[in-house]
């Protein structure tokens, strides 16, 4: 169920929803309506590894977790990485790792050509974004994420 | 990508019969309190409007289903019945439903205003993650014969077959979910109705509102594209056999 009730106020007819029986661990999934283009964008950059965590923290981490009760994951930092994968372009062959912050926060964090380190954390009102090959370790209103990605870290 | 429906220059106060089976505003939120604790969190505040609180059969099932099961995240598990609204209340979800017969958007608003101020007291909402406006209309027709939505098939349009059709398409910051079904039931009374539902889910998602800022204006906005989607997609001579007022 996923819209805005559970107890439906009206029962559908059953031939226009029953099916023939699929496996008991069925292989496929179809997404959330409306949530489709999202998960499309998280398997293409961030592979099966990176989408499968996703769904994982979106899943179990919408409390308190941990041994000292670090905070749940944020809408809005989720909505700020999906805006940020949407930009990011990432060089063949990279494939960036997804943490979840304490503070209940996405990060991404992946290798530039040369090795060298590029992290960004994103909050529900703010991004923060390291490059360890420019020495750039900023903090910037996800209005501006946009502009900061093209900025710093459109070759990355 | 465009889902094209007409707007219209003037929206209906009102239509009759009134189809609304339902009405949905619900906010999904996080917390950082644990489930044990929100029920009576929320009834200290809530208990003047809504006395009786019942469980809904699915919070008989353990933690765990819930836990593997993403299906149910968003699940109410119990309810608060009051006058004319029921509130439904989960881990995650909160939204306040119409009961019985529609009282009308400014009655229903004015019910959400005070809900929210309630919600803030309460104070358990550490982010909202949702807003979403539901209407669920129900009309004894085949609802695909009498909208200006068709669906064809080698050229020619599909009609008088069992149908069930959903999709979901953005009007400007709103994204919107519209489900038909053409071989829908209702009760009422000790007879059974059979014919169609428009069901229309119109949604903000997390940046776009402030649960104890804007939220009320933002239940409007949702209120007012529902509504637009809704008209825009009665065809003109339908509309005009469910005798529309105008304000």
């Amino acid at each position: 169920m996923t819209f805005c009730t559970l107890d439906s106020p009206y029962q559908s007819a059953s031939w226009l929803t029953s099916t023939t029986d699929d496996a008991t661990r069925p292989r496929q999934w179809m997404a959330t309506m409306g949530e489709a283009a999202k998960e499309r964008l998280v398997a293409r950059k961030l592979g099966a590894n990176g989408f499968k965590r996703w769904r994982y923290f979106r899943q179990h981490f919408s409390g308190r977790w941990g041994d000292e009760g670090q905070l749940p994951v944020s809408p809005r930092s989720q909505e700020s990485l999906i805006k940020a994968l949407g930009i990011l372009e990432f060089a063949p062959g990279t494939t960036p790792s997804l943490f979840l912050t304490d503070d209940g926060h996405f990060e991404l964090a992946w290798r530039d050509a040369d090795g060298g380190s590029i992290q960004m954390e994103f909050g529900p009102s703010a991004f923060d974004v390291f490059v360890e090959s420019t020495g750039i370790e900023e903090s910037h209103p996800n209005g501006a994420l946009a502009e900061v990605i093209a900025k710093h870290l459109s070759t990355k | 990508m465009d889902f094209p429906i007409p707007t219209l220059d003037k929206l209906p106060a009102r239509i009759s019969p009134c189809p609304i089976l339902e009405a949905v505003l619900e906010i999904r939120f996080v917390t950082g309190e644990d489930w044990a604790l929100l029920p009576g969190l929320l009834y200290t505040h809530i208990r003047e409007r809504y006395p009786k609180s019942e469980n809904l059969p699915i919070a008989e099932m353990p933690e765990e289903f819930f836990r593997h099961d993403p299906g149910f995240t968003y699940a109410p598990r119990m309810h608060f019945i009051g006058k004319g609204f029921v509130i439904q209340f989960g881990p995650r979800v909160i939204s306040l439903l119409t009961k019985g017969d529609y009282p009308g958007w400014t009655r229903v608003s004015e019910e959400l205003a005070w809900l929210l101020g309630r919600l803030k007291g309460a104070g358990f909402i550490h982010e909202g993650e949702r807003l979403g406006m539901r209407y669920i209309d129900f009309f004894e027709d085949d609802i695909f014969s009498k909208l200006v939505l068709n669906i064809h098939s080698d050229g020619q349009a599909v009609s008088g077959v069992e149908m069930n059709f959903a999709t979901v398409f953005r009007r400007g910051d709103l994204s919107a979910r519209l489900l038909l079904n053409n071989g829908a039931f209702v009760n009422r009374g000790n007879q059974v109705i059979s014919g169609s539902i428009l069901d229309l889910d119109v949604w903000l998602e997390a940046s776009g509102f402030d649960v104890f800022g804007d939220a009320a204006d933002r239940f409007e906005d949702a209120h007012r594209c529902n509504k637009e989607i809704f008209f825009g997609l009665l065809k003109t001579d339908f509309l005009d056999s469910l005798a529309p007022e105008y304000e």
